[in-house]
């Protein structure tokens, strides 16, 4: 008996040794050797059989292989599909060049490891960006898109918005389409509360009416949130609502403790002590809306990719135009996704490869017509501003009559953009401290990064800038 | 050449030099090389950089003096974070000590199936440390249907918000902490156990004392070597506590409520995180790091003496 159980021991004890030892590789993300492109999961949308160009012989690179590492984001549907037709194409067209490919866990990994390796020379290639990282990577980590490949004047006759983007006369990312914030809602419980497509509140008084009406309690404890209140960056949309800027003329130094902020965040207060429409819970608003947990929420047009790879099937969604306080001039910011960048410390061989990918993602309509369906963004290119398609977008829809009538913030310090969940959604919404004081602690975090960023907010080049204060 | 035992020599010139000695050397050698680059080294260089302006990504490296250290010690999340970290550390060593020796001596005293129980109550100590987590996270202190929740249902108390509560997410993460190590100080405390000689119980019990007496009398004084290691590792541990913060009061991933709610949870890892990772100001990071191992050193050096102070007994 004692036999057996030491050997039973002995193997037990291998058992957990190996697997300790295979957790631990991990999964590579791919070396410069490695050819082949790493599996994809199949993205909604991007089935279509395009007509590519036939190879011709390659110039790109010297027609000699090459392989560049790419990362992106997001691994749902929407994260790969932004850029899964145009690698396959560009890699049909260049046989010569593979990609490969991460398989990133999602936002909060992807931002933790990318500066990381890049910083240290690990880093991939090309890399999907986002502006919040900007302080991160420009100008020292990404490399400026070269004037021969991507001039400069060629991308402003064809996309919008790209003065804020060209710093010291370079450019290192472009936007490629816009989002703003709209009202997701869950269809059934639409319905059940008796309510029609008529009853999408236009004001904020008339939200909190139907939010009421949208609650389901048992006893004194909410079991569906007629409003899910926990989103910090709701804030800075009714700021400019109430005709403040987010920032002071420097752009570096925020000025939220402002009396239009104040008094809306009082109003999202009394809706969660007075109203008693939410309750803070496990969990973020995305996750809340798909597992029914709230019924209405603010969000950003980007949920609708990602109700699409999480909850398809459990919920029937729907969007509908962000509230306004009376005589509101601006109802919201807006922001751009952008084109990849480009590792500055990659060699000039991958680097070269890199752009021309660029090159040739931006001169392609229909990658850039993907992007803004599948994100729920109106695209930045001229052309497809009236592609009748795009226009019949569902989200896109209801986002387009007030597009004209939302801001991009422009660059903010990583730490801004941290406390704005912290602060303006820790300390608010979920302590419900003292607006004022929370507000002021806001701008006071923000000057004291201020003289470490090296971009600056661009709201006040917006058209709109005169109706703000 | 003429061979003597295990030493070589040489007709000429050689010194007697073993193979063992020679393997012992060059191991040695290698051991300190290792040490040198991989602990020492960074160890130097990053109390470098704490008087440095030290921002990586724009290879700023620039003497700055005291600075960062001035900016430390202005700096109110600092005390913040350093007076949950210490509350964290106090609670949680004394906490799993405490449990870790009641639950030792009462396996001790049972007549049978003592290796079960003792195995029992380590498995957690060695599950990972972030699956423990995100299972405490959304199946024990989910608000909505988490077994907590539940149970507290079942006596009428209302449901409670625990990481989402400013008052209840420390104690919430200091009680996930004690379920996983106290199985440890368990482990350790029955060794210790053992080690008393058994003549001390016999004597006391043929004297009529109590269990509780035995526990309180002669238990406790003569485990208190155990006891005090317990509480140094435990505390160095604790002051460093990270993950079970990191992971249990973020959302979807992000660092955006992480500490949270607001800053309730904020600790000095995490501030060192945030300034290194987040902001990427090495030099601040560096700094609060020395402040932290200075902190511990203090305390250590505070539990030591304490450790040989005559406890009456």
């Amino acid at each position: 008996m004692k036999k057996y159980l030491k050997m039973l021991s002995i193997v037990v004890t291998a058992v957990m040794f190996f697997s300790v030892v295979a957790a631990g590789c991990g999964s590579s993300q791919g070396s410069t050797n490695d050819t082949k492109t790493s599996d994809t999961p199949k993205a909604e949308g991007t089935t279509k059989e395009e007509k590519v160009k036939e190879p011709t012989s390659t110039s790109i690179n010297g027609g000699k292989d090459i392989t560049i590492k790419f990362w992106y984001d997001d691994p749902g549907p929407t994260g790969y599909a932004r850029y899964k037709q145009a690698i396959e194409d560009y890699q049909k067209i260049n046989p010569n060049v593979k990609f490969d490919i991460n398989a990133s866990l999602g936002w909060g990994d992807y931002w933790q490891k990318l500066p990381v390796a890049v910083q240290a020379g690990t880093g991939p290639d090309i890399m999907h960006f986002h502006t919040a990282y900007t302080n991160v990577f420009i100008p020292t980590l990404a490399a400026p898109y070269p004037e021969d490949v991507l001039p400069v004047d060629k991308l402003k006759a064809e996309f919008m918005g790209i003065d804020p983007f060209v710093i010291d006369g370079k450019i290192y990312t472009i936007p490629t389409a816009y989002m703003t914030g709209a009202m997701v809602y869950n269809k059934k419980m639409w319905a059940d509360a008796g309510l029609t497509d008529k009853d999408f509140p236009k004001t904020w008084d008339q939200l909190r009416e139907v939010a009421k009406k949208l609650t389901k309690r048992d006893g004194d404890n909410i079991i569906v949130n007629g409003m899910d209140i926990n989103e910090g960056w709701l804030l800075t949309a009714l700021s400019y609502q109430k005709g403040y800027f987010l920032f002071k003329e420097d752009g570096k130094t925020s000025q939220m403790n402002n009396p239009g902020v104040i008094e809306a965040a009082k109003m999202l207060q009394d809706m969660i002590k007075v109203d008693k429409v939410f309750a803070p819970s496990t969990g973020a608003p995305h996750e809340r809306i798909a597992n029914g947990k709230s019924a209405m929420a603010y969000a950003w047009t980007w949920m609708n990719g990602w109700l699409k790879g999480n909850a398809q099937g459990k919920i029937e969604w729907g969007w509908f135009a962000v509230p306004t306080f009376d005589g509101a001039k601006v109802v919201d910011r807006n922001g751009p996704e952008v084109s990849p960048i480009v590792n500055a410390k990659s060699s000039d061989e991958a680097k070269a490869v890199a752009f021309d990918f660029i090159r040739f993602y931006l001169d392609s309509d229909s990658y850039i017509a993907e992007l803004a369906v599948n994100s729920g963004c109106a695209p930045a290119k001229i052309k497809l501003v009236n592609d009748e398609k795009i226009k019949a977008d569902p989200v896109l829809s209801v986002v387009a009559p007030y597009l004209d009538m939302t801001i991009w913030l422009g660059f903010i310090h990583n730490q801004v953009d941290q406390n704005v969940g912290g602060i303006l959604g820790g300390e608010i919404l979920t302590k419900l401290t003292d607006p004022a004081t929370a507000l002021k602690k806001f701008d006071d975090e923000a000057a004291k990064v201020a003289p470490e960023q090296k971009l600056t907010a661009k709201e006040r080049m917006s058209p709109l800038a005169p109706d703000l204060k | 050449m003429a061979t003597h035992g295990n030493t070589l020599t040489n007709k000429k010139t050689f010194r007697k030099v073993s193979p063992q000695k020679l393997l012992a050397f060059f191991a040695m050698i290698a051991l300190l090389l290792y040490i040198g680059v991989w602990n020492y080294f960074p160890i130097f260089y990053s109390l470098l950089g704490s008087f440095r302006k030290w921002m990586p990504n724009d290879n700023v490296f620039d003497f700055a003096g005291l600075e960062n250290y001035k900016w430390l010690f202005s700096e109110p999340l600092f005390w913040e974070s350093l007076r949950h970290t210490l509350f964290t550390t106090v609670s949680a060593s004394f906490l799993t000590v405490a449990l870790g020796l009641i639950i030792a001596t009462i396996i001790y005293w049972l007549p049978r199936h003592r290796s079960f129980f003792r195995t029992s109550f380590f498995l957690p100590y060695i599950t990972s440390t972030v699956a423990v987590a995100i299972v405490w996270k959304y199946g024990i202190y989910n608000t909505d249907n988490g077994v907590l929740n539940s149970i507290l249902s079942i006596f009428g108390i209302p449901s409670q918000m625990f990481l989402l509560s400013e008052h209840q997410v420390i104690p919430s993460i200091i009680a996930q902490i004690v379920w996983k190590d106290f199985g440890y100080a368990v482990l350790i405390y029955f060794a210790g156990l053992n080690g008393i000689p058994s003549s001390f119980f016999e004597a006391a019990t043929i004297d009529g004392a109590t269990r509780f007496q035995i526990f309180r009398r002669i238990i406790i004084p003569l485990i208190k070597p155990t006891t005090v290691l317990l509480l140094i590792t435990g505390m160095i541990n604790y002051m460093q506590i990270f993950n079970q913060v990191i992971l249990m009061t973020s959302q979807a991933g992000g660092m955006a409520q992480v500490g949270g709610p607001g800053t309730a949870s904020y600790v000095i890892m995490l501030m060192i995180y945030q300034q290194g990772f987040i902001n990427w100001n090495f030099g601040h990071a560096a700094s609060i790091g020395y402040v932290l191992a200075f902190t511990i050193l203090v305390f250590t050096i505070i539990q030591l003496r304490f450790s040989k102070m005559d406890w009456g007994y």
